[in-house]
C-alpha cells in the first residue's frame, strides 16, 4: 500500500473514530516524522513510525525502560492529566470514571491561567454562565441557564443560605486557598440534598502538606473594571509529627484587599416604582456614572488537623461596594443643586456574601481500607446585610433613598457519609443529614428619606393621631418575617461492577422537612422528598468512556420565598410553595487519546448531551410566589422548563502547554413563555498556558465567547419635561434588547524565579473592553426589577508578586 | 466506476444563495480587510500550499490596525441632507487567534476566532434615544432615533464598539509539492456567529475557496491565490433616504500574490497585494490592499511579522487609508527549518 493511501487511510479512520466510530488492527506503518526543534528525530516508543502502534488510536501506558525513562521526565507534568475527582462524587475516581458529568480545576491551573475569582473559574467550563443580580450588586454563576441552582459545598459541607439562596462565588472564596475545584453538571441529589437542583461546586482546600512553609503574595491592579485594588495574602502550612501519636497539621490563611467599582454610566433614574407595587412608569433625567464608596475584604480561614480529626473554620467580612444596585440604579448620593445631578461622593450600595462557618470532621478508614466513614458537625452563619442605593439624590427628591436590612440566617447541623467495599463487586456509598437552618427577622431601614416621604406603611410613634402621624426613624419594617426549618436525610447508592469495563450505579435519597417551613407538596407525606439516581459507565475501549445518567434534584423554598413581607419593598411571601423538582438525563463520551506523541502529552475529549426538567419553579405571579405558570390559576398546572444543552471540553497537554477549548449549547424552554431568549445558545470558550521560556515565563489567556441574546427591558418612549431631557417608560414600553455577541479577553505573563519560589504574573483582564450586558436570568418579560441590561466590568489589569519564602 | 461531479448544480446552488430578498439598513459586514493566513508557513495575508507536518499543532495571532476601513456616503441631516462622505468606522483594531494542526503530510486544518473594535463617528452612528421637544398640544411627545437606529426596531443598546468576528474554519490540502512549484486548496468558511449589527460579522456562513500556488528559490518564495467568498449579499441603505441603497456586500472574486525575499536566516523581507471584485454588488468598485513586510524567525518556534500599508483603488468605501499588522505564531513541533 503506497504512504499516501495509509495517509487517507489513516484520515478515514480518525474520523470514524471521532464518531465513536473505531476500528481495530490497522496497519502501523507511516513514513511521517515530527520533528521537534532541539531534538532529533530518534524513535520512541510512542512515536508513530514505532512498528505495532496506531497514532489515530490511544496507546497503552509505556512499558519497559524506554517507558519508565518517558515516565520519569514528565512524572511531574502527568499528574494534571490525571483528573482525580476527590470528594465531588463522595469517593476517590476520576472524571472519566465518575458516574457524572464532573470538571476538575486544579490549583496549578487556577495560578497559570491567572484567575481571581471562583466565577472566572466556572465560566470557563461548559454549561455555566456569569450574571448579575441586582444591578451588580451580586455577581454569581448560572448552570444550563438557571440562576441559583448550584450548590456550594467548602470541603464537603453545603454552602447553601436557606434565606436568600445567593451563594457567595466572588471575593470571599480566595483561591489561593483552593487545592481543587469540583464541578458536577446536572441534579446531584441523592448524594448532596437539597439544592444540588442542577450543579455542584466543591472547593477542596488546600492542605498543610500542600503549603509546607509559608506562601505570601502583594498584588496592585486598576482599570476601568476595578480600580485602585490592592490586596495581600499569606498562607502558613505546616505538619508536625510527634514522637507518639498522629499527625498534627495547621493551615492558616489570611488575605485582605480593597478596590474601587467601575464608575458605570447608565441612565440616571428619577422616579420608579419597583416591586411589589403595580407596575407604573419609570423616569430618567439623561445619563450619570456611579460612584461607588471603597470596598474592601479581609478573609480569614483555615483548618488544623489532628489524625483522623480537622477542625475547618472562615471568617469573611468587608464591605463590597459596587456601581449599581436594583434595576441598575447609580451609587449617588443626595442631590446638587449646583451641579442639577445627584453630588458624586462616594456612595455605599453592597449586598454582603460572607460564609462564616466552623466544621469538625471525623474521617477516618476501617476493617482494612474496606469501611470508610466521614463524619462532620458544622455551624454556619450567613451573612446577607443590604445596603444600597434605591434613588440617587434628584430634582424630585433631594435626598435619594437608600435601604439597608441586617440580615443573617444560620445553619447547624450533623452528616454523615461512608463507603464500604461489600462482597461481588459491590462498593456501597450510603449517609445521612440531619439540621435546623433558620433565620431571625430583620427590619428595613430607610436613609436619609423622611419617613413621611417613603411611599410605603412606615410604623407609626406612641402618641401619634391621624392628623399628626409620627413615624419611626428610618421606617423599620420587616424585610424577611423570622423562620426556621428542620431536616432529616438518608441516602444509599450502590456501584456495581459485574465486569472491569463496566459500572451500574444505582441511588435513592429520602429527605424530610419539619418545622415551620416544612417541606410542602412533596411526593411522600406532603414533606417527604424523594430522590433517585441510576448511572452506567462503560470503558468501552482503552481510555474511552460512554456514560448515561439520570439525576434528580430538588430546591425547597428559601425564607425569602416563604417570608418575606409584601407590605415593604418585596415580593410577598408565600407560605404554601412546593419543593421545586429538578430530573436530567444525561449521556456522555468521554476519551483520552494521542497519549504521548510528539510533544503532544494527551487529548482529552468530552461531549455530553443533556436534557433536564425543571417542574414547579418558582415564578411571580400578582405580586407573590408560586409554583403555577405564570398565565395560569391552576395549582396543578406547574411552571416547567425544558432544557436540552450539548457540552464539550477538550484540553491538549503539549509539553508544558496546556490549550483548552470549551463548548456549550443551550436551549431553553419555559411552559409559560416559551423559548427562554435570555441566554446565549452558544458559548465558547478557549484557554491557554504557553511556555514562552520553558520553566520561566508563560504566556497564559482566556477567550470566552458568547454568542447573541435579547433582554427584556424597558425602552424610553416619551419625553415629559423640556429643556431637560427627561425621558419616561411606561408599562407596556417593552423591547426585546438584542444583546450582541461578547468576546472577552484575558492575557497575561507569569514568570518564575528561584525554583518556583518566586514568581510575578501580569493580567488583564477584559484586554479588549469589551462593552457587555449580562444574559437576564429572571427574564420578566414585562420588566420591574431589570428594566434594563446589566452591564459587565470593563478592563482592568493586576499585578502580583508572590512567592515561599520558607 | 468514478463519479463525476456534478457541476452543473453549482451556478443553481449561487443562484439560490442570491435570490435571498435583500433586508434594509443591514450592518452584517465583516470589515475587516486583511486576514490572517491559517499558519505561519504561509505569507501575511497571502496562503501558501505547503501544510504543516502530520500532528503539527500550533497558534497564530494577528494584531491588526486599519485607518478608516469603512467611509461610505450617506446623507448629512446637519448640512442640508445633502451626501456627505462619512468615516463611519475612523479606526478598527482587530484580533485573530488561530490555532492549526497538521493531519497528514499534505492536509492540515485550522480554526480562528476572530475580534474587532471599531472606533465609530458617532455623528453618523447616531442615537438609540432622542428626546422629543413637549409641545402645548403634546406634552409628552414620543422619542425617536438618529443615525443607523432609524427605522430600526426600538432598542436601548447601543452598536458594540467590541466584539466577536465570524469565526473561521480551514481545511488546507497540498496536491503537488516539489522542489520549485506548489500547488494547493484551501477551503476556508466563516460561521455567522459575529456581531451583525456592529459590522463586525457576515449574514449568513460563507465559504471562502482558494487555489494555492507557489513558486520557490532558495531564498525567494512567491504565493498567487485565486479564489473566491460566496455569502449572502448584505446592503446598508441610506438612514434619511431609505430609498438609496450605500453599500452592498455579496459574492466576490479574491486575489492575491506575495512575494518574500530571505536576507539572512532570520530576517526576509516581502511584498503582499490582495483584493476583490464584486460580482453581484453593483454599488461596490474592486478592492486592492498592498502590504510590505519583514518575517522575523528568532527561534525555530517562532515567527513574527511586521506588515504595513493601504488600499490603492480609493472607490471602494471598504479600502483602508492605512493599516499596520503583527503577526505572531508559535508551533510545537515546526518542519525541519522552522516556520518558514
Amino acid at each position: 500500500m503506497s504512504p499516501r493511501r495509509q495517509q487517507v487511510k489513516r484520515l478515514l479512520s480518525c474520523a470514524g473514530w471521532a464518531l465513536g466510530l473505531w476500528t481495530m488492527g490497522l496497519p502501523n506503518t507511516t513514513d511521517a516524522q515530527i520533528v521537534v526543534p532541539g531534538k532529533p528525530p530518534v524513535k520512541s516508543p510512542h512515536h508513530p513510525t514505532e512498528p505495532g502502534f496506531d497514532v489515530l488510536l490511544p496507546d497503552p501506558e509505556p512499558t519497559g525502560e524506554a517507558g519508565r525513562g518517558a515516565s520519569t521526565d514528565d512524572a511531574g507534568s502527568d499528574l494534571d492529566i490525571a483528573d482525580r475527582v476527590l470528594s465531588a462524587a463522595k469517593s476517590v475516581t476520576t472524571v472519566q470514571e465518575a458516574p457524572a458529568i464532573i470538571t476538575v480545576v486544579r490549583a496549578d491551573e487556577i495560578q497559570a491561567r491567572g484567575y481571581r475569582t471562583l466565577t472566572q473559574v466556572l465560566e470557563t467550563i461548559p454549561g455555566w454562565h456569569t450574571t448579575s443580580s441586582g444591578g451588580t450588586l451580586f455577581p454569581f454563576s448560572m448552570v444550563r441557564g438557571t440562576a441559583q441552582a448550584s450548590l456550594l459545598l467548602r470541603d464537603g459541607v453545603s454552602m447553601f443560605d436557606a434565606g436568600l439562596n445567593l451563594s457567595a462565588l466572588g471575593r470571599t472564596i480566595p483561591l489561593e486557598t483552593l487545592k481543587v475545584v469540583e464541578v458536577v453538571n446536572g441534579p446531584g441529589g441523592v448524594l448532596w440534598g437539597a439544592n444540588s437542583f442542577l450543579g455542584i461546586i466543591n472547593l477542596v482546600s488546600k492542605d498543610a502538606e500542600d503549603i509546607n512553609g509559608v506562601e505570601a503574595g502583594f498584588g496592585v491592579g486598576h482599570g476601568e473594571g476595578t480600580r485602585q485594588e490592592f490586596r495581600a495574602w499569606a498562607l502558613l502550612g505546616k505538619s508536625f509529627r510527634f514522637s507518639r501519636g498522629p499527625r498534627l497539621s495547621i493551615m492558616q490563611h489570611v488575605s485582605a484587599e480593597t478596590w474601587l467599582g467601575q464608575q458605570f454610566t447608565v441612565p440616571l433614574t428619577v422616579s420608579r416604582s419597583a416591586a411589589p407595587s403595580p407596575a407604573g412608569p419609570q423616569v430618567w433625567m439623561g445619563t450619570a456614572a456611579a460612584n461607588p464608596a471603597r470596598a474592601w475584604l479581609v478573609n480569614l480561614d483555615g483548618k488544623i488537623s489532628y489524625g483522623p480529626i480537622t477542625l475547618y473554620w472562615a471568617a469573611p467580612f468587608g464591605t463590597n461596594n459596587s456601581p449599581l444596585s436594583t434595576g441598575n440604579n447609580l451609587a449617588l448620593g443626595m442631590f446638587d443643586r449646583t451641579t442639577g445631578m445627584p453630588s458624586d461622593a462616594q456612595q455605599t450600595n453592597m449586598v454582603g456574601g460572607f460564609d462564616r462557618f466552623v466544621t469538625l470532621q471525623f474521617k477516618n478508614r476501617f476493617l482494612h481500607d474496606r469501611l470508610g466513614l466521614d463524619a462532620k458537625l458544622y455551624g454556619i452563619q450567613f451573612e446577607r446585610n443590604v445596603n444600597f442605593v434605591v434613588l440617587p439624590g434628584t430634582a424630585l427628591n433631594t435626598t435619594g433613598v437608600t435601604l439597608a436590612t441586617d440580615f443573617r440566617g444560620y445553619r447547624a447541623g450533623f452528616s454523615i457519609d461512608g463507603d464500604a467495599a461489600l462482597p461481588l463487586r459491590n462498593k456501597l456509598l450510603f449517609g445521612g443529614d440531619v439540621f435546623h437552618e433558620w433565620n431571625p427577622q430583620s427590619n428595613l431601614q430607610f436613609a436619609p428619606i423622611s419617613p413621611a416621604a417613603v411611599p410605603i406603611n412606615c410604623p407609626l410613634q406612641a402618641g401619634s393621631s391621624y392628623s399628626n402621624p409620627m413615624y419611626e426613624a428610618g421606617c423599620p419594617v420587616p424585610f424577611i418575617f423570622s423562620a426556621e426549618r428542620t431536616v432529616l436525610a438518608l441516602y444509599v447508592s450502590d456501584q456495581f461492577r459485574p465486569v472491569s469495563r463496566l459500572t451500574i450505579d444505582a441511588g435513592v435519597r429520602y429527605q424530610v422537612g419539619f418545622g415551620q417551613r416544612a417541606y410542602r407538596g412533596a411526593p411522600i407525606g406532603g414533606n417527604g422528598q424523594l430522590l433517585a439516581s441510576g448511572a452506567i459507565v462503560w470503558n468501552f475501549y482503552r481510555e474511552m468512556h460512554l456514560k448515561a445518567n439520570y439525576a434528580s434534584g430538588f430546591r425547597p423554598p428559601v425564607f425569602n420565598n416563604t417570608d418575606s413581607n409584601g407590605a415593604a419593598v418585596q415580593f410577598g411571601g408565600n407560605t404554601r410553595l412546593a419543593n421545586e423538582e429538578s430530573q436530567s438525563f444525561q449521556g456522555e463520551w468521554n476519551a483520552r487519546v494521542l497519549r504521548n506523541i510528539g510533544p503532544i502529552r494527551a487529548l482529552q475529549l468530552r461531549v455530553d448531551y443533556a436534557f433536564t426538567q425543571l417542574k414547579y419553579l418558582f415564578v411571580i405571579s400578582q405580586g407573590s410566589y408560586n409554583n403555577r405558570r405564570q398565565d395560569s390559576r391552576d395549582l396543578a398546572d406547574a411552571s416547567q422548563r425544558n432544557i436540552h444543552t450539548v457540552e464539550a471540553l477538550a484540553r491538549l497537554y503539549a509539553g508544558d502547554s496546556v490549550f483548552t477549548l470549551g463548548y456549550t449549547f443551550l436551549h431553553v424552554t419555559t411552559n409559560d413563555r416559551g423559548l427562554l431568549r435570555s441566554m446565549p445558545q452558544h458559548t465558547a470558550s478557549l484557554g491557554w498556558v504557553l511556555p514562552i521560556v520553558p520553566r520561566w515565563l508563560d504566556l497564559n489567556g482566556t477567550l470566552l465567547v458568547l454568542g447573541p441574546y435579547d433582554d427584556p427591558n424597558r425602552f424610553q418612549s416619551t419625553s415629559p419635561l423640556a429643556p431637560v431631557a427627561i425621558t419616561s417608560a411606561g408599562f407596556a414600553d417593552i423591547t426585546f434588547d438584542r444583546l450582541p455577541p461578547q468576546a472577552q479577553l484575558n492575557v497575561g505573563v507569569r514568570a518564575r524565579f528561584l525554583k518556583n519560589r518566586l514568581w510575578s504574573s501580569l493580567n488583564f483582564y477584559n484586554a479588549l473592553n469589551q462593552r457587555a450586558y449580562y444574559p437576564d436570568p429572571f427574564y420578566d418579560v414585562t420588566p420591574t426589577l431589570e428594566t434594563t441590561p446589566v452591564p459587565t466590568p470593563g478592563w482592568s489589569f493586576f499585578w502580583q508578586i508572590g512567592g515561599k519564602p520558607w | 466506476m468514478r463519479m463525476r461531479p456534478k457541476l452543473s448544480a453549482l451556478p443553481a446552488a449561487f443562484g439560490l444563495f442570491a435570490l435571498v430578498s435583500p433586508a434594509h439598513a443591514d450592518r452584517a459586514f465583516d470589515l475587516a480587510g486583511v486576514r490572517p493566513t491559517t499558519d505561519p508557513y504561509s505569507l501575511l495575508a497571502i496562503e501558501r500550499a505547503q501544510v504543516p507536518q502530520q500532528f503539527e499543532f500550533g497558534v497564530q495571532t494577528l494584531f491588526g490596525w486599519a485607518h478608516a476601513p469603512f467611509h461610505p456616503t450617506l446623507t448629512d441631516p446637519r448640512m442640508g441632507m445633502t451626501d456627505q462622505v462619512f468615516q463611519l468606522i475612523e479606526n478598527q483594531y482587530t484580533l485573530d487567534v488561530g490555532f492549526y494542526f497538521g493531519l497528514t503530510r499534505f492536509l492540515s486544518i485550522a480554526a480562528v476566532l476572530p475580534m474587532g473594535i471599531n472606533i465609530y463617528d458617532f455623528d453618523a452612528v447616531g442615537d438609540t434615544v432622542v428626546p422629543g421637544q413637549p409641545t402645548p398640544t403634546n406634552r409628552t411627545p414620543p422619542t425617536s432615533t438618529s443615525g443607523l437606529y432609524r427605522g430600526l426596531p426600538r432598542q436601548t443598546v447601543e452598536l458594540s464598539k467590541v466584539g466577536l468576528r465570524d469565526p473561521r474554519l480551514a481545511v488546507k490540502i497540498r496536491f503537488y509539492g516539489g522542489t520549485h512549484v506548489e500547488v494547493g486548496m484551501l477551503l476556508d468558511g466563516t460561521l455567522p456567529l459575529g456581531d451583525q449589527a456592529s459590522f463586525l460579522g457576515e449574514k449568513t456562513a460563507t465559504f471562502q475557496p482558494k487555489l494555492l500556488v507557489g513558486f520557490l528559490t532558495e531564498r525567494l518564495t512567491i504565493g498567487l491565490n485565486l479564489g473566491a467568498t460566496l455569502r449572502q449579499r448584505s446592503e446598508l441603505f441610506d438612514a434619511y433616504v431609505p430609498t438609496t441603497l450605500r453599500y452592498a456586500a455579496g459574492h466576490d472574486l479574491t486575489f492575491g500574490v506575495g512575494l518574500a525575499a530571505m536576507l539572512h536566516r532570520i530576517v526576509s523581507i516581502g511584498a503582499e497585494g490582495l483584493g476583490s471584485v464584486p460580482l453581484t454588488s453593483d454599488m461596490t468598485a474592486a478592492a486592492v490592499t498592498l502590504l510590505g513586510t519583514v518575517y522575523l524567525r528568532p527561534a525555530e518556534r517562532w515567527r513574527v511579522v511586521l506588515g504595513g500599508g493601504a488600499g490603492v483603488l480609493p472607490g471602494n468605501p471598504q479600502v483602508a487609508d492605512g493599516r499596520l499588522h503583527v503577526s505572531l505564531a508559535y508551533s510545537l513541533a515546526p518542519r525541519e527549518g522552522g516556520l518558514r
